[in-house]
């Protein structure tokens, strides 16, 4: 199947109203998240899996995605008038974007941001239409060595990529890939620590544990700050940007779709990374430097189109590999597993419709988020007036129930909330949640594959070393262990997650 | 100038909880460590057994907690010692949370709903007695409706109520 094949059969999916409603309410949904503190996109996600259950593969997956790249959308509207990040990814545009908003310029900062994000969300689709398939198709060699030495690389970039220390992200590592090895041996089949407990014997459900540690943890971590609420509504002013205002920001535009494109693909990465990034390339390249922390356009434009581009193009590892980069996209794995989907590089073959259908579904995407973006401001400037307490206690109500629609079962509602209140434990010791999430969904993986290279080596580690692109992946490793731009990157990003 | 403070950490005090935690973490560690080689058969790198791998991730998070336990910098990088209030809130709802899977097996789901909006609302967020009902009728509905009908998930009904 061709690009074009491809793409005509992704219209026909994305096409039909079912999947026309989803995104639309996908995307509604992520804007409403990106406007509301404290609720960030891979909690969300992770509330939706159960409405999920009852979808078919590729509407399961639209919504889940328009999610995830409307949240980026949303989470500058909060950055610029109320000077609150309502995701981390838009923390960049609190300073800039709000000294606009003091100026009486807050509709140009948003009009820019939308615009940018348009423009970089379409570049990481075609990038993603493009480059797709080619990855897909190299992946198909990958034997077992491959597939260890990618999961234990993107395990690793995930851990020095997290916010805070690498040793507590590599703790999170080891207790998901413990969580995972409950339930049957991937090799022998012979059950591991089910203590006779028959619901064990399969392992932990992957949405309970999702649920538990990025949902109910975030409701606990934020209890004490939904009795209190903060409310600073800027005038808006005119929101579309003028010609000139276009043409001054045409280049940070350019430059941010490539810088979130590219960092979207590094495990680890994603919003936050490329917005930093996107911004530090901006007042870098600026010709009054001294202009970024006052109102610079550019601190704006830049990083919300990087931010939404990495939330795009993140996409391209999971739909090829296999792979989650980060936290929303394991949530989204495990989403594709419960539809009796695998991903990887089998995915475009077996599954077209899945893998056009959202592609094609992400163009729609930000058309509508562009379209509704602009004159909805008002209405969602006004969503971001929820009181919290509301919000807090709709999200433990739905994940009591989404717990229990599981499987009907009870146990799945007992697994939630002990994975949120151990979730809340590690979170307070400064142990991030989302290097735990992935070890738990990528230790079954690791582990089959590890185990089979020295099976199939009788006990041979070379067999790592087997083939050049096992020789490249090490080396990445290598790389990444001694690079010293890896602290600063977790530096910054640290202070960016401790402001949102 | 003490590790502390060039981590920019709190007071000797504001250390009691994350050295608590981790502490708890090495041991649950070693413990497990100790525990998989007499549970589960290890095998050999040319033929692994099932206790193989959880001895690894075992040893792995044994080693980094209780280097993170021996290290302030580590131990106090991103932690933070919950306050009163944090920790009155948490306790205020774990009720809820615990006494949600007994409830869900003997009241059903839409009771259950009910009373955790509501107590969730009253107790853990402070809303008034007459918000926090009508809030909780009112979210409990939209949930009901959303899995119910929109969705037809078959919940089993409760042994009490046959709800």
């Amino acid at each position: 199947m061709d690009i074009i094949e491809g793409l005509l059969q992704g219209l026909e999916v994305a096409l039909t109203w079912q999947n026309l409603l989803f995104v639309l309410l996908g995307v509604s949904v992520g804007m409403m998240v990106g406007v509301l503190p404290g609720l960030g996109p891979a909690p969300t996600v992770a509330l939706l899996i159960p409405l999920t259950f009852s979808l078919e593969g590729p509407t399961a997956i639209i919504l889940l995605a328009g999610v995830y790249y409307g949240a980026m959308y949303g989470g500058t509207i909060t950055s610029v008038l109320l000077r609150i990040p309502g995701e981390a990814a838009s923390v960049v545009s609190t300073v800039d974007g709000h000294a606009m908003a003091r100026k009486g310029q807050a509709g140009k900062a948003l009009g820019l941001a939308a615009i940018g994000s348009f423009v970089g969300g379409l570049f990481a689709t075609i990038v993603l239409i493009l480059f797709s398939p080619i990855l897909a198709e190299f992946a198909l060699g990958f034997g077992s060595p491959e597939y260890a030495v990618l999961a234990l690389l993107g395990l690793v970039l995930v851990a020095y990529t997290s916010a805070g220390s690498i040793v507590k992200s590599l703790i999170a590592v080891g207790i998901g890939l413990l969580i995972a090895s409950v339930g049957p041996d991937p090799i022998l089949y012979s059950s591991r620590w089910s203590l006779g407990v028959p619901d064990l014997i399969g392992g932990f459900d992957i949405v309970a544990i999702i649920m538990g540690v990025f949902g109910l943890s975030e409701v606990l971590v934020n209890i004490s700050g939904s009795r209190h609420r903060q409310s600073m509504i800027q005038s808006i002013g005119r929101v579309l940007p003028t010609g000139r205002d276009l043409i001054e920001n045409a280049a940070p535009i350019a430059r941010g779709s490539l810088i979130g494109t590219g960092l979207g693909l590094v495990p680890g990465g994603g919003g936050v990374l490329a917005s930093l990034a996107s911004f530090g390339v901006e007042r870098r390249l600026a010709k009054d430097p001294s202009l970024f922390g006052h109102g610079a356009p550019q601190a704006v434009s830049g990083p919300e189109t990087a931010n939404n581009a990495a939330s795009i193009s993140t996409f391209i590892p999971l739909l090829t590999l296999g792979f989650p980069p980060n936290g929303v996209l394991a949530v989204i794995f495990g989403a594709l597993l419960i539809q009796g989907v695998t991903p990887g590089p089998t995915l475009i073959t077996e599954r077209p419709d899945i893998f056009w259908g959202v592609v094609v579904s992400m163009v729609i995407g930000n058309v509508v988020l562009l379209v509704m973006n602009i004159p909805l401001l008002p209405v969602f400037v006004r969503i971001a007036q929820i009181p919290p307490a509301i919000m807090a206690t709709i999200t433990v109500a739905i994940l009591v129930v989404g717990a229990f629609s599981i499987n009907g079962n009870t146990f799945d509602v007992g697994v939630m909330v002990a994975a949120g209140l151990v979730g809340f434990g590690l979170r307070r010791l400064g142990i991030p949640p989302a290097p735990l999430v992935l070890a738990f969904i990528l230790g079954p993986l690791f582990e089959t594959n590890f185990r089979r290279s020295l099976i199939l080596s009788e006990g041979d580690p070379t067999v790592f070393l087997s083939s050049p692109t096992c020789i490249a992946l090490v080396a990445v490793l290598g790389v990444v262990a001694l690079t010293s731009a890896v602290p600063q990157i977790r530096k910054a990003r640290t202070r960016i997650e401790s402001e949102a | 100038m003490t590790s502390d403070d060039v981590v920019g950490g709190g007071a000797p005090a504001g250390r009691r909880f994350p050295r608590v935690g981790f502490a708890v973490l090495t041991a649950l560690g070693l413990a497990l460590s100790i525990a998989v080689p007499l549970t589960l058969d290890v095998g050999t790198a040319g033929a692994s057994g099932p206790g193989m791998w959880v001895l690894g991730a075992a040893v792995l998070t044994t080693v980094l907690s209780l280097i993170a336990t021996l290290h302030p910098r580590i131990l106090l990088d991103a932690a933070e010692t919950p306050t009163r209030a944090q920790m009155r809130d948490v306790a205020l709802a774990l009720p809820a949370l615990l006494l949600a899977v007994p409830s869900l097996l003997v009241l059903g789901v839409g009771i259950t709903t009910a009373w955790i909006t509501f107590y969730w609302l009253r107790f853990v967020t402070g809303t008034s007695w007459l918000r926090s009902a009508i809030a909780a009728a009112a979210i409990t509905a939209g949930i009901l409706l959303i899995f119910l009908v929109a969705l037809d998930v078959p919940f089993p009904r409760g042994s009490l109520t046959r709800l």
